[in-house]
């Protein structure tokens, strides 16, 4: 505060700068929890490690409301359609933080039914190593992707379609 | 909702418990003259079915073949003096690579029935061997519980059951056409069906952009063909994507107005091939692997596994190393309740209640980093002992815990027991009877709430446990509420069992002290070479302990339920097969029973009291 005094009551800035500042400060997570990584996660959202100082602990379930895709667990074959057409659902912009081994991987399940890396599928921003990580590790990725939603175009419908073809 | 939902004044007398006294069991005859008594009856009216009969470890196993299988099981089931009423597991196995006595004749498949009889505590095995493309007679009939645990054989190794009412495949989709992954033919990471999926799901992103859920994934076929639909009815897919879902779960429900007329659950959505990974792990290597299965309590999944190997080798394990397994799993016991009934209220609208819980949590988890060094994961336990000790911090912050848990459940038990919504969303909801109960093979919490007194650490007390003073709580409905009701009363029975297990504690070594299985202490490695052979000769492959060959099966009383592992050995340092009983997936089988004229808001409270999770559910 004071600033504004000085400068009569209003502030110059670039507009992309302030749309991602008020995004990054409030990410609305869409959890696609599958296994022991989804537990962690929960840790992750409760009591001592408490998302809600990061303004991301409004958890949605339906995938319209959010823009910020965790994914945590392994993901065998048969899941990853409904991954990516949750993924799809979610309205852009969008990031995704691929939470442990499994997630990155395929970890420890390198089996007939399993999906060796969700990067194949979706452009992940964030991998997050462990098995599984600790919720200080996805304290510090909510911190990283923070700083990628500060570097945001404002035209990031047409990079994110770019990115998505590459995979 | 129920219309017959109590009012303020009778809801003291809900939690009304009936105490299994100590002693009730001391009466029944011992287990293994129940065994040999059923054997007596078998011998006397089937002896020219019985192909052999073999005893390892104490247990018996007879093997037959397919034709008379329903006349075994309808005598084991219905004779007086045997009553064995619960069917525990039903594994398959493909002989392909096995040597198997030459009485079996030219067979490939085995299908093993592990029997439990409630009433005299006793088990009992018998394996029907087939060879390739002969069907075996479904027992669905019989134990219900049998139903997916059929369907799963015929998924996995092929075996097609006569007479079961919906053979399908259960975890696979059909991308995998005639291959059945447990076989011995079938290599671990697949013959290119991870590709061929990846395939379909790539043509669609990129084709259409929009993927389309019924032709994408041959896992979705059976959405379009519903089973005998009714006139006028909808047909509502709940989950995989729905909050109480927890991930994986998949539900189709067909509804008139607000009613579910049937249910039709769809699941293998976290299938990983645990069982086929096994085959190409060591025993010690397993428990990684047995820990990602139920992840609200590792540690109980790395006992059972433990046990189940060391009745295997047959190598006893020290009184101390005993009294940590029995500490570590109540205190997951404890954790697994707190986030299973905090899950319970969570789905139904009771935020702030979870949260109380996980401060225990996190507690818990504390405990268990001290003494391994993980939250979750924990790997705790070796075959023959232990990772570790745990000090006497990680006792003080047991005991610590343990004083302060049962206040914290009275006041969090109060915040819920008298609240209307709360009772009127849990009471009568998903009744199930004491018979159903024992016929859809539920177990844990969920059998317990129905009226019936079984435990496995009472039954068949394994550990310690025959040395600890404490009560299983039952409820009279078997609804949603009394299963609450009982893992809020459980968690205080298991901060007992933990209280006077650090009482009694022993010192001493927490290893046996069997080179073939433990690896010497990592300071006394490098400056003797006798401690460096030993090492090395654990850690290299195919020099590590090898079993005899054999099968044995061992349960454990998990959170959840009856947690088995049947093991098939042959010789060698893997286990020639693994199957895993899990508690999960034969209690969720019983949900579709439980469905029935239930509401559709009902479907989350009901999902919610199994517990299911969802690693242990598809393996």
């Amino acid at each position: 505060m004071g600033v504004e005094a000085h400068l009569g009551g209003f502030l110059t800035t670039r507009l992309s700068v302030f749309v991602n500042w008020a995004r990054k400060n409030s990410l609305w997570p869409m959890p696609f929890g599958t296994a022991c990584c989804g537990i962690e996660f929960s840790a992750y959202l409760s009591n001592r490690y408490d998302a809600a100082r990061f303004g991301a602990e409004a958890l949605r379930f339906t995938p319209r409301q959010c823009d910020l895709m965790f994914v945590s667990g392994r993901v065998p074959n048969k899941l990853v359609p409904i991954l990516l057409k949750t993924y799809e659902m979610m309205p852009e912009p969008k990031w995704v933080i691929s939470q442990g081994a499994c997630a990155c991987s395929g970890g420890v399940f390198d089996t007939y039914s399993v999906t060796q890396g969700v990067d194949q599928f979706l452009p992940v921003d964030v991998y997050v190593p462990g098995c599984p990580p600790r919720p200080e590790d996805l304290v510090n990725a909510l911190q990283m992707i923070q700083k990628v939603v500060t570097t945001e175009r404002l035209d990031v419908e047409r990079d994110r379609e770019a990115k998505f073809k590459n995979v | 909702m129920s219309d017959t939902s109590p009012n303020f004044a009778n809801t003291a007398t809900l939690i009304h418990f009936n105490k299994l006294s100590e002693t009730a069991r001391e009466t029944h005859e011992s287990d293994k003259e129940i065994q040999k008594k059923a054997l007596e009856f078998l011998k006397d009216k089937f002896e020219k079915e019985i192909l052999t009969i073999e005893t390892f470890r104490d247990d018996v196993i007879v093997t037959i073949s397919p034709t008379k299988l329903r006349e075994f099981l309808t005598e084991l089931k219905e004779n007086p003096e045997l009553k064995y009423d619960h069917l525990s597991s039903i594994t398959g196995i493909d002989y392909l690579q096995y040597e198997y006595p030459k009485q079996w004749g030219e067979i490939r498949f085995g299908i093993v029935y592990n029997l439990f009889s409630y009433p005299n505590s006793a088990n009992f095995t018998i394996r029907v061997v087939v060879a390739e493309e002969v069907t075996v007679p479904s027992v669905f009939d019989m134990w219900h519980g049998a139903d997916w645990q059929e369907r799963e054989i015929y998924d996995l190794i092929g075996v097609k059951f006569t007479g079961h009412p919906d053979l399908r495949r259960l975890f696979l989709y059909d991308d995998f056409e005639d291959e059945h992954p447990q076989r011995k033919d079938y290599p671990l990471k697949g013959k290119g069906e991870r590709d061929r999926s990846w395939r379909h799901v790539r043509a669609q992103a990129d084709g259409e952009g929009v993927l389309n859920p019924s032709t994408t994934h041959a896992g979705w076929k059976y959405l379009d063909k519903p089973p005998d639909t009714k006139e006028g009815t909808t047909w509502l897919n709940f989950g995989p994507q729905h909050p109480s879902a927890h991930g994986t779960l998949h539900l189709m429900l067909e509804l008139d107005g607000e009613t579910i007329v049937q249910s039709v659950p769809h699941i293998g959505y976290l299938h990983c091939g645990f069982e086929k990974l096994g085959e190409h792990r060591s025993y010690n290597q397993f428990v990684t692997i047995a820990d990602r299965m139920n992840y609200l309590s590792p540690i109980c999944n790395d006992v059972g596994w433990s046990q189940a190997a060391e009745k295997l080798f047959d190598i006893p394990i020290t009184e101390r190393c005993a009294y940590i397994r029995v500490i570590t799993a109540e205190l997951s016991r404890i954790a697994d309740h707190l986030f299973a009934a905090g899950m319970q209220a969570v789905d139904l609208g009771a935020f702030s209640w979870f949260l109380f819980g996980f401060q225990f949590r996190e507690e818990i988890y504390d405990v268990l980093e001290r003494c391994c060094g993980q939250r979750l994961t924990t790997s705790y336990t070796r075959i023959g002992g232990l990772y570790r000790d745990m000090d006497a911090m990680a006792i003080a912050m047991t005991k610590d815990i343990i004083k302060r848990l049962p206040a914290t459940l009275d006041k969090m038990e109060k915040l819920l027991i008298r609240n209307k919504i709360w009772l009127d969303r849990t009471y009568d909801i998903g009744a199930i009877t004491a018979e159903d109960a024992i016929s859809w093979g539920l177990t844990g919490p969920c059998l317990r709430a129905a009226g019936v007194a079984q435990d496995v650490r009472k039954d068949e007390p394994y550990l310690v446990y025959d040395q600890f003073d404490f009560d299983i709580p039952v409820g009279t409905r078997g609804d949603v509420f009394d299963r609450w009701s009982v893992r809020m009363e459980e968690m205080r029975q298991s901060a007992r069992i933990v209280e006077q297990a650090i009482n009694k504690m022993p010192g001493g070594p927490i290893n046996t002290d069997d080179t073939r299985f433990i690896l010497p202490p990592k300071d006394r490695l490098y400056d003797n070479i006798e401690n460096m052979i030993i090492h090395f000769k654990q850690v290299m492959h195919g020099h590590g302990a090898q079993p005899p060959r054999g099968e044995v099966y061992s349960r454990t009383e998990a959170p959840n339920g009856e947690l088995g592992y049947y093991i098939v050995s042959d010789g060698s340092g893997n286990p020639y097969r693994v199957h895993v009983r899990s508690p999960s997936l034969v209690n969720f089988s019983s949900i579709v029973p439980q469905l029935e004229n239930a509401m559709i808001s009902d479907v989350v409270a009901i999902m919610g009291s199994l517990n299911i999770i969802a690693g242990e559910l598809d393996r």
